[in-house]
């Protein structure tokens, strides 16, 4: 009577330990669907500042260019060279680069790294950080980890249950008693493997 | 009638609660129609998981390919949004041309420019189809707006996808429930199997629960059945959508708006209620308009509003890094340090690496009095602090934590000396920082400070002592719009500098706010080398006006407008200001000189003949009262206060700075009557 109210508690744990194997697969697939999510949002943010960076870029060289006219007819014109420069210094204000310049002459270099970083964290405060599509990810490799552990637990129960039943059938007592000693191992084995990815 | 199978033993053979082998008996039958009942039922669910799963396919498919359309279409945004950009900094150039003549020719009396005004007005007008930046409307000038419109699709694309994702995972769940009732049936199959082999007594142990969990399975599927996935109406998303632009374009209120919408149409719409929980944190915030990465003061009603539009996303799932960072905050200030902390920590736990739930977590625990923990949770908010790439943020990120640790020490007295050590901390780390070079000052010491304050202006002055030659010190000064409200450090007025003083003396600072304050409170807390020396506070005197600060970015000019005021600015480099009932005005102009004077005696003559040209503007007839050296931020000049007429006053100002700018500032208003220009005049800024 023992064993096939044995048969049935194993079964009943194997069933148990699919359940969490597939809540553990769940919560993976959330976190493989939040980390789409979060890699689109991010990306976005990241080709938008590429787009501003090279954008500002060509506005830089329009600016020093502005700056290399007025060195050319200062000699000429110098009025006109003035006049130039100052033309330069508010296009270079109102083109939103006067703080990427190293200086205010036609020679002056576009900081790109400085624009760059400048426009891919100007949205920190209520976007998603750029790391955190791979932390998510991390994450659900983590469940997905549980999961198959968890179901390689769900096998093992089957064994125990193969081997309950096998001790069932079985009519000598010594092989009964020693498979059944064997299924109470596996069975205890397979429990403590699956217990500490349950939660 | 009953057959026996000859290889087995006879029923009559066997003890009551031995199996019973015979092959047809009433309790059989009862089995093996309930096996084929639980396996009907068994196929019935495992077809629902199967169309659950299907249907999970084709939402995950929906969302691939809204991701991949939010990609592509934030692509074109950008495309459109820069090369609009650029055809409007080109056709500024024009304008400005334009502007340079016409305000050369009002200063100079001549075309500072070759080339009519008129002229490049016309080349000008030319490209006003390019963008409707350079067309009369609400886009006007504002590349800002233009830039959150065109961001709209691409913003809508990615809210689809996330609507669709989270669709499919509820598609997902059913199925993994479906699956797990497929389980639990065959559990009970194998039960009724094992009935089979035991006796009549104990058939029950097994028999009773195959039966419970059949009832359970049926019930469970069922209600999984009737409850609908998770569904965003598309007009939720729109209004989301429409939230983020208005947010973009800092109109909280109206953002807001649109979120109530969102949770009106979907009222389970966890991104709703957290984007809802952001604006109406910054729609009740004094930082509203000039923090991009931290806010640190807001009302209280707007920090319980956000709690609990956070706290709601968080029900629905929403338990992404910003909510749970905005939470930890939102509890710090309430105060409900031990949810603070708890909050921090979860969002440490879903990113690590910023430093934001780093401060959070400190001041939690400075309000806790865990003053140990708090000391290392602040080393590691410092070290992400320091990682940080771009300096506007560090800025906002050291002041955030100097602004909140004096909260934490008025909410909780006790934490005061900790809160203080802290800041104390962040002042030293930043000003290594930003004055790598500076020399230790171990003996300096600072007295006597006191704040004046005068319209946008705030002017510190100390006695100081002990100070080498590169030391370096820190004002940091706080900004509070009443005593109820938390101090926020401007990182905008705040500065660290190795001034080149004397071992001892007497120090001055101004500092100029933009924000057009009218009231309220400023503190400064003076540091050398990291400790705090000295600290003050003074009251802006408060004034009945409402004034809403202007900019004029490329001609250089900050101005308060007040409420009913008139402000022109068609010219880039002038700006006038006139009041309601017209009997005051006030004219600020800036252009380059393009022959600037190279002498002082060149440049005294030359500023000399823009002011009597100011003077003839306002009145030919108008004379000279006084001649004073005056300033108007940061820059000291010549000023002629003028009789204008039996019935005006006014006065005329300018200067030629180094950079070859003249800039010059004219008034009028009735006689011995300047009223609100007074401080208005007080107001402006040159850049």
């Amino acid at each position: 009577m023992l064993l096939p109210v044995a048969i049935a508690l194993v079964t009943i744990t194997g069933a148990v330990l699919t359940y969490l194997s597939i809540r553990q697969e769940s919560a993976a697939v959330d976190n493989d669907r939040l980390a789409v999510i979060q890699t689109v949002l991010v990306q976005s943010r990241q080709t938008g500042a590429e787009s501003q960076t090279h954008a500002f870029g060509g506005l830089a060289a329009q600016y020093r260019a502005m700056l290399a006219q007025a060195d050319a007819i200062s000699a000429e014109d110098p009025q006109a060279a003035q006049a130039q420069r100052a033309l330069a210094q508010s296009f270079a204000t109102s083109a939103l680069i006067r703080g990427f310049m190293s200086g205010t002459d036609a020679s002056s270099t576009f900081d790109y790294a400085g624009q760059m970083q400048a426009a891919l964290h100007n949205s920190d405060a209520i976007a998603p950080p750029e790391n955190q599509p791979a932390l998510t990810m991390a994450t659900a490799d983590r469940f997905h980890n549980r999961a198959r552990w968890l179901a390689g637990t769900v096998v093992g129960m089957l064994v125990v249950v193969v081997l309950l039943m096998l001790a069932r059938l079985s009519r000598a007592r010594p092989r009964r008693l020693m498979l059944t000693a064997l299924s109470a191992a596996g069975y205890l084995v397979a429990l403590a493997l699956a217990l500490p990815h349950t939660f | 009638m009953s057959t026996v199978d000859p290889a087995l033993p006879s029923a009559s053979s066997t003890a009551p609660d031995e199996p019973d082998d015979e092959l047809d008996t009433p309790f059989k039958r009862r089995v093996a129609l309930g096996v084929t009942l639980v396996a009907l039922l068994g196929g019935i669910i495992g077809y629902l998981a199967s169309d659950a799963g299907a249907r999970e396919s084709a939402t995950e498919r929906q969302a691939e390919v809204a991701s991949v359309a939010a990609l592509a279409s934030q692509n074109g945004a950008a495309a459109d949004a820069y090369e609009q950009f650029g055809d409007y900094v080109n056709a500024l150039s024009l304008k400005r041309r334009r502007d340079i003549d016409l305000v050369g020719g009002q200063l100079l009396g001549q075309d500072a420019v070759p080339g009519a005004a008129d002229d490049w007005e016309k080349a000008g007008g030319q490209l006003a189809d390019l963008t409707p930046l350079l067309r009369p409307g609400a886009m006007a000038d504002r590349p800002d707006l233009l830039w959150n419109q065109l961001f709209v699709a691409p913003n809508l694309a990615a809210l689809r996808q996330q609507a669709a994702q989270q669709t499919a995972g509820s598609w997902g769940d059913k199925s993994n429930l479906y699956v797990g009732g497929v389980t639990l049936l065959a559990v009970a199959i194998t039960l009724l199997g094992l009935s089979l082999t035991v006796g009549a007594r104990i058939r029950r142990i097994f028999i009773w629960p195959s039966g419970l969990l059949v009832v359970l399975t049926m019930a469970g599927s069922a209600v999984v059945a009737i409850i609908p996935p998770a569904s965003t109406p598309s007009a939720a998303i729109d209004a989301v959508a429409e939230g983020d632009r208005l947010a973009g374009n800092r109109d909280f209120e109206a953002a807001t708006a649109a979120y109530s919408h969102a949770i009106a149409l979907d009222s389970d719409y966890a991104v709703a209620y957290s984007r809802r929980g952001l604006s109406e944190l910054l729609a009740g915030s004094p930082q509203r308009n000039t923090s991009m990465f931290v806010v640190t003061t807001a009302t209280a009603a707007a920090r319980q509003a956000s709690i609990v539009d956070l706290n709601r996303a968080l029900d629905l799932g929403g338990s992404d890094y910003t909510t749970l960072v905005n939470l930890g905050a939102n509890y710090f200030h309430v105060p409900d340090y031990r949810r603070s902390e708890r909050f921090s920590r979860e969002a440490i736990a879903l990113n690590p690496d910023l430093p934001l739930p780093w401060l959070n977590l400190t001041l939690a625990l400075v309000g806790e009095g865990r003053e140990a923990e708090a000391r290392t949770t602040m080393a590691s908010a410092i070290d992400r602090i320091k990682s940080r790439p771009t300096l506007q943020e560090r800025g906002e990120l050291f002041a955030a934590g100097r602004s909140t640790l004096v909260t934490a020490a008025i909410q909780t007295p006790a934490a005061e000396p900790l809160a203080l050590s802290l800041q104390a901390q962040l002042v030293q780390t930043e000003g290594l920082l930003l004055v790598p070079k500076g020399v230790a000052a171990p003996d300096a010491a600072g007295h006597d400070l006191t704040l004046t304050v005068q319209g946008s202006t705030v002017r510190a002055q100390v006695t100081y002592s002990g100070l080498p030659e590169g030391a370096w010190v820190a004002w940091m000064v706080y900004y509070r719009t009443s005593a109820t409200q938390d101090w926020t450090q401007r990182a905008d007025l705040s500065l660290y500098e190795a001034p080149t003083l004397p071992a001892a003396g007497t120090a001055y600072k101004n500092v100029f706010d933009l924000g057009c304050p009218t009231g309220g409170e400023y503190r400064v807390d003076l540091y050398a080398d990291g400790r705090r020396l000295t600290t003050a506070t003074a009251t802006h005197p408060q004034t009945a006006l409402a004034l809403t600060p202007f900019s004029d970015a490329v001609g250089g000019i900050n101005v308060c407008r007040p409420t009913g005021w008139t402000l022109t600015a068609e010219l880039t480099g002038s700006t006038t200001l006139l009041s309601a009932d017209g009997e005051r005005q006030l004219t600020v102009r800036t252009v380059p000189v393009v022959d600037p004077p190279t002498t002082d005696a060149a440049r005294t003559s030359l500023v000399n003949a823009v002011l009597a040209r100011l003077r003839d503007e306002l009145d030919p007839q108008a004379t000279v009262v006084r001649t004073a050296q005056d300033l108007f931020f940061p820059l000291v000049g010549t000023a002629h206060v003028l009789h204008v007429s039996d019935t005006a006053d006014g006065y005329v100002w300018a200067v030629i700075g180094t950079d070859g700018v003249l800039r010059t500032v004219s008034a009028w208003y009735p006689s011995g009557d300047p009223g609100d220009l007074a401080d208005i005049s007080a107001r402006i800024r040159f850049s």
